[in-house]
């Protein structure tokens, strides 16, 4: 088989174990009926403060961010995923196999990607009429590859993460919810990153998120379609670039561990 | 004076029920009727499964039966709840029971609260307990730290940290190496020369045998009798077995002729298992063996299921 | 009932400060606290700060609780100790509300938190006019929030809640515990709920003594949270002792 299909497959039957992994942990009767609910009530609790503010312009503001921010909050849960491959001791025979073991990591997660975008997107179709935020048609269809855009370059940071923390399996809940706060803060999910000081905005534009969110920003405001796109485009390769450090990271840390053993612990 | 009194007690459960499922009845116990007298060491024999745990558990107020009735110290368990609780102590086996990251004083301190007694009181107490128990040294390390045979001493300093009248211990010695077991044996004696009542549940012949005055022996919830612990050891000795690496048939079949040998279970490989059912038997065996030139063989006690299969069998069992 | 209670405390302390894990919500704080004074200092509004140092203070302790609340039954039976604690004279619901009594007063931890992220990234000191209001408003919202988490940690064990299901009870609290905004800008018909919650009461409250003009009805809006408080607390030991008995009846104390 070619290296392409190879690679294919793996991520598949990773993406199936994962798959399990959810309905482990979450019922859809749990997943609709209790926290989604609380997604939303999650977007009202900032976007109110537009209404206490009296002004529009930032509820909108506030109601666009936080209804995004929930798919990389949800994507952000798949750092976690690498330690469940830590405890089910696969670890050392993921290392010994000939295909890649980023990509079973990667595939073991994927389930969160897909989980993160889809809520988000269900948020976004809740909440955008609920705070009355103008989302003409058909234009506002972009809003789907965007959010999938972001979900998944938020993904391939959590991937690194996901890498960092196989060392430290006790750190996994601090590690992903840290991530996710930085994100929700530093982002321009709730106030624009300008208005933070220069080097941590500058620090912010490294972020996932940043830039996906101010592309679907501009795409509800009916910005120039050049500057969306390009908003798009640094997102992506924002997430690229993650994904190159989460490659160098897991080739690293999985030499390193092969050489000083310490790599089979399990739990 | 009885001390423990339970009549017919039954308990029920249920498992596997659901929304609509009626879900499958398991009988844990089914109309025990035991008496315990003061003072006494009692000790309560079976298999896994055979009902031990529950009735302990109803009888220190954490499970409530489904029929019948048991007191403790003249109170019912079950509507005297509170009384009962203020004179009973429990120790269950294993390493479980107690907070891992407190040190041991800080449990028993914790614990000597709950049981209501004041603080310079179970200061007092806790250290005189650590004290008795061993653990005197390590008394300020956290419990995730100790080996697991400190636990459980500790696990039995807390169950006597209300300074009860009747303590349950419930397979105390399980997973005990041979040296923490005899030194927990010891304690045991002592808990009762000091005049508590005690009711011992366990599957270990031996050590029913070593501490008990009487031995209640239940099986699948129902209590098959009341026995010494002379004739625990009687079919201790009744039912053991020899193994031999090699003998010629025809030693075998001398021995299969002795009295008092049930079976002779031969292998490919020349070597057998004689199974007696007679105390006695076995030395008979021995010099048969020996006097042959045989001296590659074992001898092996049978376990409390072996000896149920052959009582059940009907072999000398006093109901 | 005193001593039972306070070494229940203490000993949920102890536990506490030795596994980080409890005092994870303790991290999330600062982020709150940031995000919130950012949106207000962006708009502008100095008269909100306060609110956005108080809002992280009152979240956290409402969040602590809530796991508290959860992990209060499944913990004693992880260390298999529920049924050791039922068995004693001290009746179950004592401890449990000594450890989230222990769990609340170390939440509270949050205001310093809050308070330096808000001295030292924005320059800005808290400023409470009513003092011993505001002292005697946070007291009893500690206590109601105890008497609430009790009635959760009843509700939860009978109900097998995982950790992140109980997690969905944050956010819709905080919303209609008017926790960062007034529950009067909210719809009519989440308003009726939100005044049934104490939070709500005591978020108003604690958000007037910032203010310079005296609060008003303050005496109606303290014997609320006391009454809830209060009829929460009696609740939940209520709710306890039946879930206990019915654990003891169905056999299922010490499960998992």
């Amino acid at each position: 088989m070619n290296e392409l299909a190879v690679a294919a497959r793996a991520l598949r039957h990773a993406a199936r174990v994962a798959w399990q992994d959810f309905h482990a942990q979450w019922t859809w009767g749990a997943w609709f009926g209790a926290y989604v609910p609380r997604l939303f009530f999650q977007v009202v609790y900032f976007a109110i403060v537009g209404e206490l503010l009296h002004s529009p312009g930032r509820t909108v503001f506030l109601a666009v961010g936080n209804s995004l921010v929930v798919g990389p909050m949800i994507t952000m849960l798949a750092v976690q995923a690498t330690v469940y491959e830590r405890w089910a001791g696969t670890v050392p025979l993921l290392v010994a196999a000939p295909t890649s073991p980023l990509l079973v990591f990667a595939g073991r997660s994927v389930e969160w990607l897909v989980q993160g975008a889809g809520t988000s997107l269900l948020v976004f179709a809740v909440m955008l009429p609920v705070f009355h935020v103008p989302a003409p048609l058909p234009a506002s269809l972009w809003l789907v590859p965007l959010v999938l855009l972001t979900c998944t370059s938020t993904y391939a940071f959590a991937i690194f993460l996901g890498g960092l923390v196989l060392r430290a399996p006790g750190a996994r809940n601090l590690v992903s919810t840290t991530a996710s706060m930085v994100v929700m803060t530093l982002a321009g999910v709730n106030v624009p990153v300008t208005f933070f000081p220069a080097p941590v905005a500058a620090a912010a534009q490294l972020l996932p998120v940043t830039h996906g969110l101010s592309a679907i920003r501009g795409l509800l405001s009916a910005a120039p379609a050049p500057e969306v796109a390009l908003q798009a485009v640094t997102e992506a390769l924002v997430g690229s670039g993650w994904l190159m450090v989460a490659l160098l990271t897991f080739q690293r840390l999985l030499d390193g561990s092969r050489s000083t053993g310490s790599l089979d612990l399990d739990g | 004076m009885y001390v423990v009194r339970t009549s017919e007690l039954r308990r029920v459960f249920v498992t596997g029920a659901g929304w609509r499922r009626r879900g499958t009845e398991l009988v844990a116990l089914d109309g025990v009727s035991l008496a315990i007298e003061a003072g006494e060491v009692h000790g309560l024999l079976g298999p896994n499964g055979a009902g031990k745990t529950t009735l302990v558990k109803i009888l220190s107020t954490v499970l409530l039966p489904t029929s019948g009735r048991a007191e403790v110290c003249g109170r019912d368990v079950t509507t005297d709840t509170r009384e009962v609780r203020r004179k009973i102590g429990i120790v269950f086996g294993g390493d479980r029971g107690l907070y891992l990251r407190l040190t041991a004083r800080q449990n028993l301190e914790y614990w000597s609260a709950l049981y209501r007694l004041t603080g310079p009181e179970g200061r007092r107490r806790a250290a005189a307990l650590l004290e008795r128990v061993g653990l005197a040294e390590r008394a300020d390390s956290r419990v995730e730290t100790l080996s697991r045979g400190m636990r459980q001493r500790l696990h039995l300093a807390r169950g006597l940290i209300g300074d009860p009248q009747v303590l349950f211990l419930d397979e105390p010695t399980v997973g005990l190496d041979p040296v923490a077991a005899l030194e927990f044996r010891r304690l045991v004696r002592e808990l009762q020369q000091e005049g508590r009542t005690i009711l011992l549940t366990t599957h270990d012949m031996e050590e029913a045998e070593s501490l008990c005055e009487r031995v209640a022996l239940i099986d699948r919830g129902r209590l098959l009798g009341i026995e010494t612990p002379r004739a625990l050891s009687g079919w201790i000795a009744a039912y053991e077995r020899v193994d031999v690496a090699a003998a010629p048939p025809d030693v075998l079949d001398r021995v299969a002729a002795l009295p008092g040998v049930g079976r002779v279970e031969r292998r490919p490989d020349g070597g057998a298992r004689i199974e007696t059912v007679a105390e006695g038997a076995v030395s008979e065996v021995l010099r048969l063996l020996v006097g042959a030139g045989i001296t590659a063989l074992g001898v092996t006690r049978p376990s409390l299921e072996e000896v149920y299969l052959h009582l059940m069998g009907g072999h000398g069992m006093t109901v | 009932m005193t001593r039972p209670l306070r070494a229940a405390m203490r000993a949920q302390l102890l536990m506490s400060l030795r596994d980080p894990g409890d005092l994870f919500p303790l991290v999330l704080v600062p982020f709150y606290t940031v995000i919130f004074l950012a949106i207000m200092r962006s708009a502008g509004r100095s008269d909100l700060l306060g609110s956005a140092v108080l809002a992280p203070v009152l979240l956290n302790l409402w969040y602590m609780a809530l796991v508290v609340a959860g992990d209060l039954v499944a913990r004693d039976r992880f260390f298999q100790t529920i049924e050791l604690l039922v068995a004693t004279p001290t009746p179950y619901a004592v401890v449990g509300v000594g450890r989230v009594l222990a769990t609340t007063l170390l939440s509270l931890v949050a205001f310093v938190e809050a308070w330096l992220v808000a001295r030292f990234g924005f320059d800005y000191a808290i400023q409470v006019h009513h003092s011993v209001l505001f002292a005697v408003t946070l007291t009893l919202t500690a206590v109601a929030t105890v008497g609430t988490a009790v009635v959760m940690a009843a509700v939860f064990v009978v109900g097998r809640t995982p950790r992140m299901l109980q997690n969905s009870l944050s956010y819709p609290i905080y919303v209609l515990g008017g926790v960062l905004t007034p529950v009067s800008l909210l719809p009519w018909w989440l308003q009726a709920p939100a005044r049934l919650l104490y939070l709500s009461w005591a978020a108003d409250l604690l958000r007037d003594c910032l203010q310079a003009a005296p609060p008003r009805d303050v005496g109606v809006r303290l014997l609320v949270i006391a009454g809830l408080g209060i009829a929460s607390l009696a609740i939940g030991l209520l709710l306890t002792s039946r879930v206990i008995d019915r654990l003891r009846r169905r056999g299922a104390l010490g499960l998992t």
